[in-house]
């Protein structure tokens, strides 16, 4: 094919050696010819794109094809919005069909439930069966590195993806209890299939205070707290009258403290204030040692047992906690959260939960865990400063610092599939209408043949022209 | 509440038995002036064996060089790593003799290098308070050795931590005595013993 270069070269040529009209009038006509069919390709091009018709009627009661979610353009919800105002008031009462091959975002979802409010018949179905029911939710992680706690849940099976603005960060294969991911950094919004976790608030944490008496488990504790980023407080008794703190020690409340360590029973004489502490929403870790008292009582979960001496050796296995003494916890409230159970005959409990006021109380049955970073096989260490600092992640308090995005800023974003169910109802088990055309429903509509015809009429008519007159 | 118990460490290389009175005399003085649970009896445990890390704070001492064998030197930084205390007393009280130059050079190698330990670090008031840093021994002075008191106490820290504390002031020939001989001197120069087992069982 010639360039327009070369075309106008050739007129202007022929122009010049005086051609006959209509010879020039000829090539005028191939070079429109030429145009239109790069037009009508360009057309129905930007129209399987762009212009692809939403809403399709196809009887008196109407059906919409509905496209992908990335096509809810504005043009397309105008159109959507059209088609439902024209329903409303119809007296045949006729009903809107649509067949989605994804969710449609919160915005249609509303729009569809005001019509649905307003008396039109709207009643959908699942064009493609891939819709996913995923539920996705994020927590901030009361750390001083921050992180979130995220949680997504489907169907057995399903598989998809996780991912923030930047991109992919994990896929998920769901078994039986939905997914769980802990993930470092601040907090961002997450998506998982068409699910969406808003961008979760920070959390303004406060110190720890530590009860303890002076010995290598408050020394460890200390250090491992430390290492993962807190600032611990406590006070050591050391001699009848003297008495050495580690950071500043003050008053105990959620105004500077995120939680309470009570190792052993120097905490005792503190056990008021540590119960009001954890009643007005601090966090509370407390040890067989500490618990063995009655001034606990309402905090703790039981009164610790007799304490069991380590398994030997067992610091050097894969259940290294094993080879701690042991207070075993009677869990037998119907509020407690049993956590961990040593592998020890009877499988006493060594690890539980559970909400006092509006704190929460974490007692730990084993003891003496300095001996686990000590004496642990390679990345004992790790081990225990990791444990430790999960321990405190489950009871800390942290009080909620609003973030730009601290609200939900679309409703039923976290579980749009649920979200468009609860508005709408169950996908419809109608037949299609007759003269349904179901396939037009299930796929976006092609571009109008009659672009197709205009295009291959002007190729044809060009290729006919320069045929006649000789020129390849 | 588990006693305290002092261990001091066995090396290959060196005389590390050469203050057998010391540790009793610093057990002595944790239950004089503390109300620590202290083990009657100290303990010797060898650093080629992971035994070592069943005692969190570990005393060394001796005259003679020191080189730790691959055992030694494996155990011990595992100890360190783990947050163990390394205590070192130069029992020669000079400035360059074989032991100090020898283990320099030895925690250099294994952990890291020795530095100044500043004279206001909370080590100095863990318990008793000694405001112008470790107090002197009367062996500094004696003319037996560099005749110079040595004003700081060496150190490797993490996060303003000590896991290894070397001294060469000699500590070592002056608390190695008995302690009911305490009674005939002006001042306990073990109350820095005290401040050391205080901290280490606190930070």
């Amino acid at each position: 094919m010639r360039s327009r270069t070369d075309l106008s070269a050739e007129l202007s040529g022929q122009r010049a050696s005086g051609l006959p009209r209509t010879r020039r009038a000829r090539l005028v006509l191939e070079w429109i010819a030429r145009t239109v069919a790069f037009g009508a390709l360009l057309a129905a091009i930007w129209w399987s794109v762009f212009g692809a018709p939403l809403v399709r009627m196809t009887d008196a009661n109407s059906a919409i094809a509905v496209g992908p979610a990335d096509s809810w353009t504005n043009t397309r919800t105008d159109s959507l919005v059209e088609l439902l105002l024209s329903r409303l008031g119809h007296p045949d009462q006729p009903h809107v069909t649509l067949a989605v091959h994804t969710v449609p975002d919160t915005r249609v979802r509303g729009l569809l439930h005001a019509a649905q409010l307003a008396g039109v018949n709207v009643q959908w179905r699942e064009a493609s069966g891939t819709l996913l029911p995923v539920a996705l939710s994020s927590s901030p992680v009361p750390d001083p590195n921050g992180g979130m706690i995220v949680r997504a849940a489907a169907p057995n099976g399903a598989a998809f993806t996780l991912a923030d603005s930047l991109g992919w960060l994990d896929s998920a294969f769901v078994e039986t209890e939905g997914v769980q991911w802990s993930i470092a950094g601040p907090p961002r919004a997450l998506t998982a299939g068409d699910a969406r976790a808003h961008e979760s608030p920070t959390l303004r944490l406060g110190r720890l205070r530590l009860f303890s008496a002076p010995g290598w488990e408050a020394r460890f504790v200390m250090r491992v707290l430390e290492e993962s980023g807190w600032d611990v407080d406590a006070e050591f008794s050391i001699a009848p009258r003297v008495r050495v703190s580690a950071g500043t020690p003050a008053a105990i409340d959620t105004s500077r403290y995120s939680a309470v360590i009570a190792l052993d029973s120097t905490a005792w004489n503190s056990a008021a204030a540590i119960a009001r502490f954890v009643q007005s929403g601090g966090g509370l870790v407390l040890f067989g040692s500490a618990a063995r008292s009655s001034a606990f009582a309402a905090v703790r979960i039981s009164a610790a047992g007799a304490a069991q001496p380590g398994i030997p050796g067992a610091l050097q296995t894969s259940t290294p906690r094993e080879g701690l003494a042991l207070r075993s916890i009677a869990a037998g409230g119907s509020d407690v959260t049993v956590l961990e159970r040593s592998t020890r005959p009877g499988a006493p409990v060594a690890l539980a939960a559970h909400r006092v006021g509006a704190g929460r109380v974490l007692q730990v049955g084993w003891e003496q865990t300095w001996e686990w970073r000590m004496l642990g096989v390679d990345g004992a260490e790790q081990a225990h400063r990791d444990w430790w600092r999960s321990l405190v992640q489950r009871v800390a308090f942290g009080a909620e610092e609003a973030t730009a995005e601290w609200w939900e800023p679309l409703p039923g974003a976290a579980a749009p599939l649920a979200d468009w169910v609860a508005r709408l109802g169950p996908p419809s088990v109608e037949e299609t209408a007759p003269g349904t055309d179901t396939s037009a429903m299930a796929q976006p509509a092609p571009p109008p043949p009659w672009l197709f015809a205009i295009g291959v009429l002007a190729l044809l008519t060009e290729w006919w022209s320069r045929r006649l007159r000789g020129a390849r | 509440m588990t006693p305290f118990v002092f261990a001091t460490a066995q090396y290959e290389s060196g005389d590390w038995d050469s203050a057998p009175s010391l540790p009793g005399n610093i057990i002595d003085s944790i239950a004089r002036y503390t109300s620590l649970p202290v083990a009657p009896q100290g303990v010797s445990v060898s650093l080629s064996s992971n035994d070592a890390l069943r005692y969190p704070m570990l005393f060394l001492t001796g005259h003679l060089p020191v080189r730790f064998t691959t055992q030694e030197a494996e155990v011990l930084k595992r100890f360190i790593a783990r947050g163990g205390l390394l205590f070192i007393d130069d029992h020669n009280h000079d400035i360059d003799g074989a032991f100090h130059k020898t283990v320099m050079e030895e925690i250099a190698r294994l952990i890291a290098p020795l530095t100044r330990l500043p004279n206001d670090h909370a080590l100095y008031s863990a318990f008793f308070t000694f405001e112008d840093g470790p107090p002197t021994t009367s062996h500094e002075l004696n003319g037996w050795g560099d005749n110079l008191i040595h004003e700081h106490l060496w150190g490797v820290r993490q996060d303003n931590r000590i896991q290894v504390l070397y001294s060469n002031k000699d500590y070592s020939s002056e608390w190695n005595f008995h302690p009911d001989n305490k009674r005939f001197l002006g001042v306990d120069p073990t109350r820095f013993a005290v401040n050391i087992v205080v901290y280490a069982l606190t930070h």
